[in-house]
């Protein structure tokens, strides 16, 4: 493993084409009229032992620094000599840790603009991993065959998919509330069912729903709490009693003042310094 | 003397220390030039013993009966007018003196009263009474009798203004007119300098107003439909308080809307979704912008308490909207998850539904152990942003232009000119505004401004002159701040200078945050901005007060190009707004509207602006290695700076690899931008927009 990936970035330097340790380089432009061209760097997708992630081990490969108008067809497109691909992901930044991924509506969730990305290509079969880094480029994302659109087409065709149906869009509100009343409607019954039942200790939950009104369970609301107590106590204790209490009165007054002349001192600096009219 | 009792300003500094040139204090400034002619004037007006009496100088014996003919003329309009004559410059003790002629030119200063700015009509006494008789020699020919709706009949002089901005400068029509009438001085010796700078916010193809009326009716427009949502029967809860929250409702758009009736060939049609879609062979269409209105509904416990299921609460509430206005009123709609684009008379505006309390929701946080706590998130504030304070604003800054009417052209102008010294990105609309509303509440030392010229020059004043890093610009609304609150504000400030934007504007409704600049200018464009401004403001000057005219004002108005590392230039075939742009072109494309009203069956393109969304790429795309500055108002050139710190070798991080390639420099693997695929693909993401590339590459190494 360590020898081949030394050979192969022998390999890449020998081309002339740098890649970071562990990555392989390949060019990839928009089309034949371009002469430069941007690099994707390439590897196999590895997690740490023990961690979990949403793609599978072995078969899928992870691509750093994907152009803007590459989209995910063009990338599948362009990766399908290397073996059948079975799907392809772009993101923004390389996932750090797993999360579900819940499919988001386009009415609620619409795509942002894009920059350059990262994508995951998961292949069907394990060889076309290493057939992937293996890869020389330069890889073509606009050609004959399959014209991509950028610019004013791009903007227009944008443009078009963005005037939505409302039909749509009220149906899927709709199934989307029902789902939700339905939940809260679940929620409500099991909580009336659990009303005044004890748990397996002994502990019976104070809902909304009892007979004692109960505080709602918010920041403020303990904040208050805790305020009304302190003054309670505030107003239990003696605060000129002791001997030791007029001593830190007196230091802390003493302190306080010494505080607020440093700030007076440092404010009538600043005054000083942007004062305008010197008339010497 | 309240100026110097008032504890909330600096008194001295601003009585003693802030100069008042004529060109800035002044609203209108009149030059007389070549002073010759006042021997004429002397000759006309009789004036033989004064100027027996000042020993030949004709200038001083004629400018006294001058200064009363122009107060007497200018009457109720007038507020002030004052004179300046050049210096007499030594002469050597065996020469002559200089003659008078030679002495450069005379200026009066006319400070005009608001008040007097609209009414077109003089009113003279009755016809059979025996002033009427003064009156008409005064005036000359353009005195008429006139019959009045009370039955009356005076003399009257009517001066022919349409609008606006024709009638600020009838005082220009009443001082040449006197002056050739009783004077013997011909028009082209007056040099008037009142409206030379109202072409930079014409509309398109318009010489004769300044887009007041324009604004005007599309307010109309807004307080109809208004009117419209109130009697709205059929929504499940009715509508409580409907708030614009757009520049064009707050009269400081730069350039008015204009009722649109696109050509339906110029379009291709949708008629599934009832819009017209752009067409790739024809030039961009006419970019409309729909004015944003916040609606709120009345108050009801029935609404969820998760936000997923508010936005679709929202939702079902826009289409529902849509609906009714359309059965009800037939107006064309089309609704969207988030808002209900409406087209009334050729205007389109945006209604937003609004739950007031869904940004307390959206700052809700559970804690581990059950416990909700309220924090802002960056959701919330945007949401309180633009359901409640921008409205507020809007409102406040309307009842502002009601009092001050000239509030509108000065905004309008600053902001065309900081986006044509293509900074108008870096700033906020709202931050603009507020600083030319600054110069409406606290005028000290000068006196409200009546023109937008003047306004626009205290304006470059002030961005120049203001310390922005030790204090706040408190612009008080309404007034609602008191003095104690100002000083409590003033102290606070410093406290928390490290947390607050680099630009502070406080208002009464923000007295904390200055929200409208948290995003607002970096410092660097901040100090672009002050340094621009310090040196167009004498510039700008020095072109006014010249006598024999003032050259090109729209010198000021261009922006340097030569510090931009890349420039990008645009083609005007796919600029929809190119006619706006500072130098007017000649010719530009057809954008598909009709003159007349047409059919308003289709909805129009709305918001589709190419070159912003090749800036919106761009700025995603390579928004941490360079900077972009453009015009938006019919820019043509795309600025690009490149950042210093991005151009720095890195090395290798997965997350970081935008643009970016790698090299081997000096054995090791560093990340370096890939600059020449950047500047192909500037050319390959605006393809169609952009016309040429041009790259600076002297001014940078790799």
């Amino acid at each position: 493993m360590v020898a081949r990936r030394r050979k192969r970035a022998a390999r890449d330097a020998e081309e002339g084409i740098p890649s970071p340790p562990g990555y392989s380089a390949v060019p990839i432009k928009f089309s034949e009229e371009q002469k430069a061209s941007h690099y994707l760097y390439m590897r196999e997708h590895r997690v740490r032992d023990g961690a979990k992630s949403s793609w599978p081990q072995k078969r899928t490969l992870f691509v750093l620094n994907v152009p803007p108008y590459c989209t995910e067809e063009c990338l599948a497109r362009l990766l399908s000599p290397c073996g059948p691909v079975q799907s392809v992901e772009l993101q923004g930044k390389p996932e750090l840790t797993e999360s579900p991924k819940e499919p988001k509506s386009k009415f609620f969730h619409p795509k942002p603009v894009a920059g350059f990305q990262v994508a995951y290509v998961v292949f069907q079969k394990p060889k076309g991993v290493p057939a992937a880094l293996a890869l020389k480029g330069p890889l073509l994302v606009s050609t004959e065959s399959h014209p991509v659109k950028s610019g004013v087409h791009k903007w227009i065709s944008d443009y078009t998919d963005s005037v939505l149906d409302p039909e749509a869009l009220r149906v899927e509100v709709d199934t989307f509330m029902e789902a939700y009343d339905r939940k809260m409607a679940e929620e409500e019954a099991k909580a009336k069912e659990e009303e005044g039942v004890p748990d397996e200790e002994g502990w019976v939950k104070v809902t909304r729903r009892g007979r004692r009104p109960v505080l709602p369970r918010t920041e403020a609301a303990s904040l208050r709490v805790l305020e009304r107590e302190k003054r309670k106590r505030a107003r239990k204790e003696l605060l000129n009693f002791y001997a030791w209490q007029h001593r830190e009165t007196k230091m802390e007054h003493l302190a306080q003042l010494r505080k607020k002349f440093e700030e007076d001192k440092q404010r009538i600096e600043l005054m000083r310094a942007q004062r305008k009219f010197r008339p010497y | 003397m309240v100026l110097l009792d008032s504890k909330a300003d600096d008194g001295f500094q601003l009585l003693l220390m802030t100069p008042k040139p004529m060109i800035r204090a002044f609203d209108h400034i009149l030059h007389l030039c070549p002073l010759s002619r006042l021997q004429a004037a002397c000759h006309r007006l009789k004036l033989w013993p004064e100027l027996q009496d000042h020993g030949g100088d004709y200038v001083s014996a004629a400018l006294g009966p001058l200064t009363t003919l122009l107060e007497q003329g200018l009457g109720s309009r007038l507020h002030l007018l004052a004179h300046s004559r050049p210096p007499v410059s030594e002469w050597d003790i065996s020469q002559d003196p200089p003659k008078h002629r030679d002495s450069g030119a005379l200026t009066l200063g006319l400070l005009l009263r608001p008040e007097g700015l609209t009414s077109v009509l003089e009113l003279g006494p009755e016809a059979d009474q025996p002033e009427a008789a003064d009156f008409r020699q005064f005036w000359g020919s353009r005195s008429e009798l006139r019959r009045f709706q009370d039955g009356a009949i005076r003399e009257a002089v009517v001066w022919e203004a349409g609008s606006m901005s024709q009638k600020r400068l009838i005082p220009h029509q009443v001082v040449t007119h006197l002056l050739a009438l009783h004077a013997d001085i011909p028009e082209t010796c007056v040099h008037y300098m009142g409206g030379l700078l109202d072409a930079l916010i014409q509309g398109l193809k318009e010489t004769s107003s300044t887009g007041e009326e324009a604004l005007a009716a599309a307010v109309r427009c807004y307080d109809e439909l208004s009117r419209l949502l109130w009697g709205l029967d059929g929504l499940p809860l009715t509508v409580s308080a409907v708030q614009g929250a757009h520049p064009v409702l707050r009269y400081t758009e730069v350039f008015p809307p204009t009722p649109v009736w696109p050509a339906y060939s110029f379009h291709k049609h949708f008629p599934e979704r009832a819009s017209l879609l752009p067409r790739p062979d024809k030039p961009c269409p006419a970019y409309v912008e729909p004015m944003t209105v916040v609606c709120h509904l009345e108050g009801s416990g029935q609404w969820p308490q998760d936000a997923e299921a508010i936005r679709r609460v929202r939702a079902a509430f826009q289409l529902r909207l849509a609906e009714l206005l359309t059965q009800q009123h037939g107006l064309q709609c089309r609704a969207t998850a988030t808002h209900t684009d409406v087209l009334k008379d050729g205007f389109v505006f945006r209604i937003r539904v609004a739950y007031q309390r869904e940004p307390q929701i959206l700052k809700e946080m559970r804690s581990p152990e059950g416990m909700i706590s309220l924090r802002d998130t960056p959701a919330s504030l945007r949401l309180e942003k633009d359901t409640k304070q921008l409205p507020l604003l809007t409102s406040a800054l309307h009842g502002l232009q009601q009092q001050h009417p000239a509030f509108s052209g000065v905004a309008r102008l600053a902001k065309r000119w900081v986006r044509a010294q293509l900074l108008g990105e870096g700033f906020t609309d709202e931050s603009l505004d507020l600083v030319a509303a600054a110069l409406f509440l606290h005028p000290e030392p000068f006196t409200l401004p009546s023109s937008p010229q003047v306004g626009f020059l205290r304006f470059l004043f002030l961005v120049s002159t203001f310390d922005w890093k030790n204090n706040p610009l408190i612009v008080n609304l309404n007034n609602e701040l008191t003095v104690e609150e100002q000083v409590e504000i003033r102290s606070g400030f410093l406290a928390t200078r490290k947390q607050l934007p680099v630009m502070v504007i406080i208002t009464p409704q923000d007295r904390k945050n200055s929200i409208w600049t948290q995003d607002g200018p970096s410092p660097q464009i901040l100090q672009q901005l002050v340094v621009l401004a310090a040196e167009a403001l004498p510039i700008l000057e020095k072109q006014l007060m010249d006598p024999r005219g003032p050259g090109d004002v729209r010198t000021v108005f261009r922006p340097p190009l030569d510090m931009y590392d890349v420039l990008i230039r645009l083609s005007p075939r796919h600029i929809p707004r190119h006619r706006q742009a500072v130098d007017s072109p000649a010719a530009s494309f057809c954008r598909g509207l009709l003159r007349e009203p047409g059919p308003s069956s289709l909805m129009p393109v709305l918001g589709y602006d190419p070159p912003q969304l090749y800036l919106a790429q761009l700025r995603e795309a390579y928004g941490d290695l360079a900077l972009f500055f453009y015009d938006q108002h019919g820019g043509e050139v795309i600025g690009v700076l490149w950042k210093p710190t991005s151009f720095q070798p890195q090395s290798f991080k997965a997350s970081n690899t935008k643009g970016r390639m790698v090299v081997s420099q000096g054995g090791e693997m560093v990340m370096v931008p890939n600059v020449e695929a950047i500047l192909e693909d500037f050319a390959i993401l605006g393809e169609g927009l952009v016309r040429a590339v041009e790259a600076r590459s002297e001014r940078w190494t790799v």
